[in-house]
């Protein structure tokens, strides 16, 4: 009986697997064939040629390595604004009693509800008379505004796991509130960061409208803006396009692989008596 | 090394009152335990003196000096947690080191404590480990080792048994007696088991609603509860406590048990009651007894009960038993006959042990004022 139910649940994962990771086959599958077969062949598996020349035009030709360089900078300096604004704003809402503070979580959840479209022209006018349009720091102000809120309960649910027995423990041990913070709270808060910076990275990653409407210089485009670039008057570059797409993915992979260690929890057990 | 006094100290939770008029002055090396049902402010006013929780009225002093706007880290207290609090990033060495580091000890006067309070709790074998490696006592001993390596002038424990199994908390209430003799240091315990608080205690203090309700050593907690609250929360199974009214009966004053016997008062108990007085008499379930196992009295007095229900223990037995509507508990020790449900079975009670209050007020009745 466990041995049909473990096949079972195999099964069950393969499929799923297979259903989340075919997009990125064909991703893959699209980016290596070469252009003069690509619609004489139909849609096949896997083509009967590959090419890397499709790569080779991105990376050497095309201006996506300076895409790239200009979303590595946007991505990284929202994921580190965010978290750390967060991780204050976490250990506020999860530590102190203060006026107003059910209202404000209200408020922050609130922040959410409205379609991003909604504010893109109030926002191009807020940023526009300040010199803010079509720069790298005003997309990263934009994206943490955006993403502060949701980060903000990621973190204060982290907090909420941390027993405040232990930071008590640690100011009658000679700590300040704050030593507290940074010897005890944070180092058992190294997943909730993780998760974090990972959720703000990815977002600030692939994000497509804000850059859209607030970048306009070709070198300042991010990655997702370059690669509308492939859609021609005449059509659309798909082979160069999937290239670009499949050259975009490794940033995020070699990322999340540094931080994955971060991620697992259970670092707080035997803390204190669950 | 320090005593602590509490004047007027009070504590608001917005205009709810938690703590209010607390008034108390623990000797140098005293162990005093705070004991009362949930609720009733004794962790609040533990966690005041720690520096944890905002004093919203009166004033505390550790050693002379007044701590009220102090940090904790300021108070040179140590505070074993409920939940033991152990950083679970941190060895059970670096446990027990961190507040030496922080104060920037030595590194040999830091390995010096920390052997010394180690030994003292058996926690060689495990110093390199951390506590989640370790079972429920090993941490509680953990916790108490932080505690004692930074020589602090007083220790507090906030219920730090109260989660761990029945047999370990024996062991360990054991072991914090045995700690105190060794360190002599003045120490506050909160917990909310009597057991614990008879055990342990130079001074109980019992609370209620955020107040005190009576401070003495546990014998006379024991004996001399100042309140009926106070008789029915120390003490397991707990005093009876019977309704009954003051009458004139031909051989001088008595209180009659509603529908069950009259238990005749001596000339202390009934100095300042009125006949028709209605009162709560109180006795503890070792001071009734059947005839044939009853021990030495001062004041025997005998009546005629049943036995509805017998709860042998070994070395001692609960015999609950009913005369007339009344009901009672009654502990024999060493019984040297099986016991059994009976009928009419001839019972002596020591009136020296009885306990009067007031019925509408709770308060002890019947002798000069304490």
């Amino acid at each position: 009986m466990r041995g049909v139910t473990g096949a079972a649940l195999w099964l069950v994962r393969f499929l799923y697997l297979a259903f989340a990771l075919f997009p990125l086959l064909w991703l893959l599958r699209i980016a290596l064939t070469p252009d003069e077969i690509l619609y004489r062949e139909g849609t096949t598996l896997w083509p009967s040629r590959t090419t890397l020349a499709n790569f080779a035009y991105v990376i050497k030709e095309s201006p996506f390595p300076v895409f790239f360089a200009n979303t590595i900078v946007v991505a990284l300096g929202t994921a580190a604004a965010v978290t750390i604004l967060a991780a204050g704003i976490g250990y506020a809402f999860s530590r102190f009693r203060f006026r107003g503070k059910s209202a404000l979580m209200v408020f922050l959840v609130i922040t959410q509800l409205f379609p991003i479209v909604m504010v893109i022209t109030p926002l191009y006018q807020l940023l526009a008379p300040i010199g803010l349009v079509d720069t790298r720091i005003g997309l990263v102000l934009v994206f943490t505004a955006f993403n502060l809120p949701f980060a903000a309960f990621l973190m204060h649910s982290f907090y909420e796991g941390i027993p405040a027995e232990l930071e008590q423990a640690a100011m009658i041990d000679g700590c300040t509130r704050f030593q507290a913070l940074l010897r005890i709270v944070l180092p058992l808060m190294l997943p909730g960061i993780g998760a974090t910076v990972g959720f703000v990275f990815t977002a600030a990653w692939s994000e497509l409208l804000f850059s859209l409407m607030l970048i306009t210089s070709e070198s300042k485009k991010t990655f997702a803006v370059g690669l509308l670039g492939f859609v021609g008057k005449s059509g659309v570059d798909w082979g160069q396009m999937m290239a670009a797409a499949t050259l975009a993915l490794i940033p995020p992979a070699i990322f999340f692989t540094l931080i994955q260690k971060y991620l697992v929890g259970g670092l707080t057990a035997g803390a204190v008596k669950a | 090394m320090a005593q602590v006094t509490l004047k007027g100290v009070a504590k608001n939770y917005g205009r709810t009152p938690a703590v209010e008029g607390f008034d108390l002055e623990i000797a140098d090396e005293e162990f005093v335990v705070f004991v009362g049902p949930s609720g009733c402010g004794k962790s609040t006013t533990l966690r005041m003196i720690a520096g944890l929780e905002d004093i919203s009225g009166g004033e505390i002093r550790i050693g002379d000096r007044v701590v009220n706007d102090l940090p904790p880290r300021a108070r040179n207290i140590s505070m074993v947690f409920q939940n033991y609090a152990l950083y679970p990033h941190m060895t059970v060495r670096d446990n027990q080191a961190f507040g030496l580091r922080l104060a920037g000890r030595a590194k040999e006067e830091i390995a010096q404590k920390v052997a010394r309070a180690s030994g003292i709790l058996g926690l060689d074998p495990y110093l390199e480990r951390r506590p989640a490696a370790l079972s429920g006592g090993q941490r509680q001993r953990v916790a108490m080792g932080r505690a004692i390596v930074r020589d602090p002038d007083v220790f507090l424990f906030d219920e730090p048994l109260s989660n761990l199994d029945a047999k370990l908390r024996g062991q360990m209430r054991t072991e914090i007696k045995k700690l105190h003799e060794k360190v002599r240091t003045t120490v506050i315990y909160v917990t909310h088991d009597q057991v614990e608080a008879m055990t342990l205690a130079d001074r109980i203090v019992v609370m209620r609603d955020g107040r005190i309700e009576q401070v003495g050593p546990p014998e006379e907690v024991y004996h001399r509860p100042v309140s009926d609250f106070v008789a029915s929360f120390i003490g397991s199974p707990p005093m009876n406590l019977i309704e009954a009214r003051v009458v004139m009966e031909a051989d001088g004053p008595a209180a009659a048990l509603r529908d069950g016997p009259s238990l005749p008062l001596g000339p202390a108990d009934a100095a300042n009651l009125a006949e028709g007085s209605e009162i709560t008499v109180g006795l503890r379930p070792e001071a009734i007894a059947p005839e044939r196992m009853a021990g030495p009295m001062r004041r025997p007095f005998g009546f005629e009960a049943d036995i509805t229900l017998v709860e042998p223990l070994g070395g001692e037995a609960l015999i609950f038993l009913a005369a007339g509507a009344v009901e009672m508990t009654a502990r024999v020790f060493r019984p040297t006959t099986r016991l059994a449900p009976a009928r009419g079975v001839r019972f002596l009670v020591d009136l020296a042990e009885l306990n009067l209050f007031d019925r509408k007020t709770g308060r002890r009745l019947g002798e000069a004022p304490v």
